[in-house]
């Protein structure tokens, strides 16, 4: 028995065919992203980040570590993200879903290896320490499009976090705590978000861009962008499902540049928010 | 009204007492029996004290014999078919469960169909079995398949609400365009219109006015339904 | 002033309790003090895979996870322990061939530090006994598993009093004072009317203890001390007891947007003296 059940045939029959009317079922326009709202905790790099019910948490810390042998110059970052059954009692725990190794690459791809940390400025002393920033994802719910939503969090968290000052004398490295010193935030090169559109095998059906959860499972094909609000790309990925024309991958490609300045805007306008909102005391 | 939690002691007395969902006998050694809640609602009771149950809202559904459900084709297995009606068991429904049915003259389901069905057997440690006629007459009446249209979900309280001729949501879309429902009582409504944008509007509205989404009364849905292009 | 934050010691910090309504689980709950916050979600009873499937019982499963990284030993360990703590408020011989499927999420750091419960290693007790609220909740929330009581748990510390030898018990103690403290633990008592019969003033049901790890960090304690911290913890539990009670009305009977209303962002902070608590970890 496939775990979940698909969607029966009335729910499938009427999605295409409002569709086909520009409609979709909460009321949105197919190329009309749900406006996420993003919630910062006490602690910096805490961020909660909701797009309509879906919901995920992402939370960053940094400690001291070794470097590795190879690249003595660069701090090192890693992301955890494991999808547990709170996001949806469908993921069955201890066996990663399709859809959790699909995140996993593709978090892995946009936050860490299209260089938006500044791995280099993690340094602290060459061969000897460097910074270890850890980025953790935790779904907590999954209404569809839950990549779009881990990625937002997971940026936003890396642009929350600040790390404490760190001072190098000689052989000796004086780490201040954020009441004596103000915490540095990371050097980003730029701030990738991604964009999941979903296709349908009929030309008649529009291409949608964040799909829900039935959505999602009624499309044949996903297709994810993250680029930044500069128009660069970082990642397109398709895994399989209807093919699509060079023109039409380029439109998307062009809705997801409209998109990306949009979020950019809504992004900095949070944290700056956030910022004015909590007073760091340094003496 | 009062709110219990679970695990409290509720003054249901009578000499004919029947407990309805939520609550349970439960017996000392030294006391006499007593009724104590086991979920979290409000305490009901009917006029004479004969009855009493606690309301409260769920999400899952746990099957109740006679009970009105939807569900959705799932396989075929031997002679019928296997159903999600979203309890922890899948439910069956025989081959020949239906209105005039026979051997021969068998309905063709397939999968991924959506039915309107009756619980006709529940226990814990039995799967639920589904009929699709009336118990008494042997009728068919509303039950069978649901063709068309669009299965929205809401919570079990919602379900009930929805069932209760006054309550207010049906006939308000209904004073705007036709409409066609089926309540399953298991978290699943089957509606139906002419126009999508109609059905679109009729969902959105049942999440609207449900408890556990954004439980609008009767005057924030028509100032809801007021801004949907109907 | 024994305490950093001006609590007196029976004093718990601000609770926080809002019903989640996480989209595909079945009930869900946050609950905090003050900024140890965690948040809980239940689904069941539903299918069960057959290597987990019981033909007397629903099968309860757990899983525990920490804020930052993924679960290890210590969350598995915990969730071990909550199985044995949560099985007893639950009906589990009513569904059987089910699954209920329990994930309870830190929504704080949970590194004892040093003091509380097993020392320096595992979770603190406060953000167990959150942790052991939020699952309650979520239960509650849910409300298809049929429910014995309500289990619900706090926190109790020692800290060094006056003279070196006296101890003076504190109840929830907060993140700072965690380092100060000479021991303590959780404590989880079962509110239910069937399995003690008696009802108390107000309403409340009889109490039982189903599980603790009081244990002194430093030196020894005495069966009057321990007797002295479970009444204190009793006293704790039973607030918590008439905040879940308190919920209710808000949650069935409804408040419009109750999320939105009453939920206040995880990180603002519910009360003011809240600066000195921005940490980081180095």
């Amino acid at each position: 028995m496939p775990r979940p059940p698909s969607p029966s045939i009335p729910e499938k029959e009427f999605v295409y065919s409002a569709l086909k009317q520009g409609l979709r079922i909460d009321g949105r326009l197919p190329l009309e992203t749900r406006k996420p709202v993003l919630t910062f905790g006490q602690d910096l790099g805490w961020v909660e980040c909701a797009m309509g019910k879906t919901r995920v948490l992402a939370q960053v810390d940094g400690k001291m570590v070794k470097p590795t042998p190879e690249r003595p110059l660069e701090g090192i970052m890693s992301i955890h993200s494991e999808i547990s059954p709170m996001a949806s009692s469908d993921y069955e725990p201890g066996r990663p879903s399709d859809e959790e190794v699909t995140m996993t690459r593709m978090l892995d791809k946009v936050l860490r290896r299209s260089d938006a940390v500044d791995k280099e400025s993690l340094c602290v002393q060459a061969g000897q320490r460097v910074w270890h920033i850890r980025l953790t994802i935790h779904c907590l719910a999954d209404a569809g499009n839950l990549l779009d939503c881990a990625c937002l969090a997971g940026i936003v968290a890396l642009k929350h976090f600040r790390r404490p000052e760190v001072e190098v004398e000689g052989d000796e490295v004086i780490v201040h705590h954020p009441s004596e010193r103000a915490p540095v935030p990371l050097s980003m090169h730029h701030t990738p978000y991604c964009f999941t559109f979903a296709c349908f095998p009929d030309p008649e059906i529009p291409t949608i861009i964040d799909p829900t959860n039935l959505e999602q499972r009624l499309s044949l094909g996903l297709l994810s962008v993250a680029l930044n609000a500069q128009r660069e790309l970082c990642v397109v990925q398709k895994a399989g499902g209807v093919p699509l024309s060079p023109d039409e991958v380029m439109q998307m490609i062009d809705q997801a540049v409209a998109k990306a300045k949009e979020l950019d805007r809504i992004v900095e306008q949070s944290l700056k928010e956030d910022w004015a909102g909590r007073h760091v005391e340094v003496r | 009204m009062s709110y219990v939690l679970p695990g409290e002691s509720v003054p249901a007395k009578h000499v004919n007492l029947k407990l309805g969902p939520g609550l349970l006998q439960v017996s000392h050694v030294a006391q006499e029996t007593a009724v104590v809640s086991t979920k979290a609602g409000e305490l009901k009771h009917s006029a004479n004290n004969k009855l009493w149950w606690i309301e409260g809202n769920a999400r899952r559904y746990v099957p109740a014999a006679q009970e009105s459900v939807i569900g959705i084709v799932i396989a075929r297995s031997g002679e019928g078919w296997r159903v999600d009606i979203g309890a922890a068991h899948m439910a069956s429904l025989d081959g020949l469960a239906f209105e005039g049915a026979t051997k021969r003259n068998r309905l063709n389901l397939k999968i991924g169909s959506l039915l309107y069905a009756r619980v006709s057997l529940a226990h814990k440690d039995m799967e639920p079995e589904l009929e699709c006629f009336d118990a008494q007459t042997r009728k068919a009446g509303e039950f069978g398949e649901l063709k068309g249209g669009f299965m929205a979900r809401c919570s079990l309280q919602m379900c009930r609400h929805l069932l209760d001729p006054n309550h207010f949501l049906f006939p308000l879309l209904g004073s705007k365009f036709p409409l066609e429902t089926a309540i399953g009582v298991n978290g699943r409504v089957w509606v139906n219109s002419k126009e999508p944008k109609h059905v679109i509007a009729i969902v959105r509205c049942i999440e609207a006015a449900d408890p556990d989404g954004s439980n609008m009364d009767a005057l924030q849905v028509k100032k809801f339904l007021g801004t949907l292009d109907i | 002033m024994i305490r950093d934050d001006g609590r007196s010691v029976e004093e718990l910090r601000p609770i926080t309790l809002v019903y989640e309504r996480l989209d595909r689980v079945d009930g869900s709950a946050r609950f905090g003090f003050g900024q140890t916050q965690a948040v809980a979600s239940v689904s069941g009873p539903i299918e069960v895979r057959a290597n987990l499937e019981s033909p007397s019982q629903a099968t309860l499963d757990i899983h525990i996870r920490p804020l930052a990284s993924v679960p290890g030993t210590d969350s598995r360990a915990f969730a071990t322990i909550l199985k044995t703590v949560l099985s007893p408020s639950l009906y589990l011989s009513h569904h059987p061939r089910t699954l209920v499927q329990l994930v309870g999420q830190a929504l704080c750091g949970s590194e004892s530090g040093s003091g509380s419960g097993t020392v320096g290693r595992g979770w603190n007790s406060a953000i167990m006994a959150s942790l052991i609220n939020a699952c309650s909740a979520a239960f509650i929330n849910a409300g298809s598993m049929p429910m014995r009581g309500v289990v619900c748990a706090v926190s109790i510390g020692r800290l060094p009093g006056e003279d070196d030898d006296a101890t003076i018990l504190v109840l929830d103690p907060s993140e700072t004072e965690l380092s100060k403290l000479r021991g303590g633990g959780c404590f989880a008592f079962l509110f239910s009317f069937s399995t003690s019969p008696s009802q108390a003033e107000d309403d409340i049901p009889g109490v039982s203890l189903l599980w603790r790890n009081y244990a002194a960090s430093d030196g020894t304690f005495d069966e009057a001390e321990f007797a002295r911290a479970q009444s204190l913890a009793c006293q704790g539990a039973t607030e918590i007891w008439k905040t879940m009670k308190k919920s209710l009305e808000g949650n069935i009977d409804g408040l419009l947007n109750k999320t939105q209303t009453a939920k206040p962002p995880p990180g603002v902070p519910i009360h003011v003296d809240e600066d000195d608590d921005e940490k980081m970890e180095i």
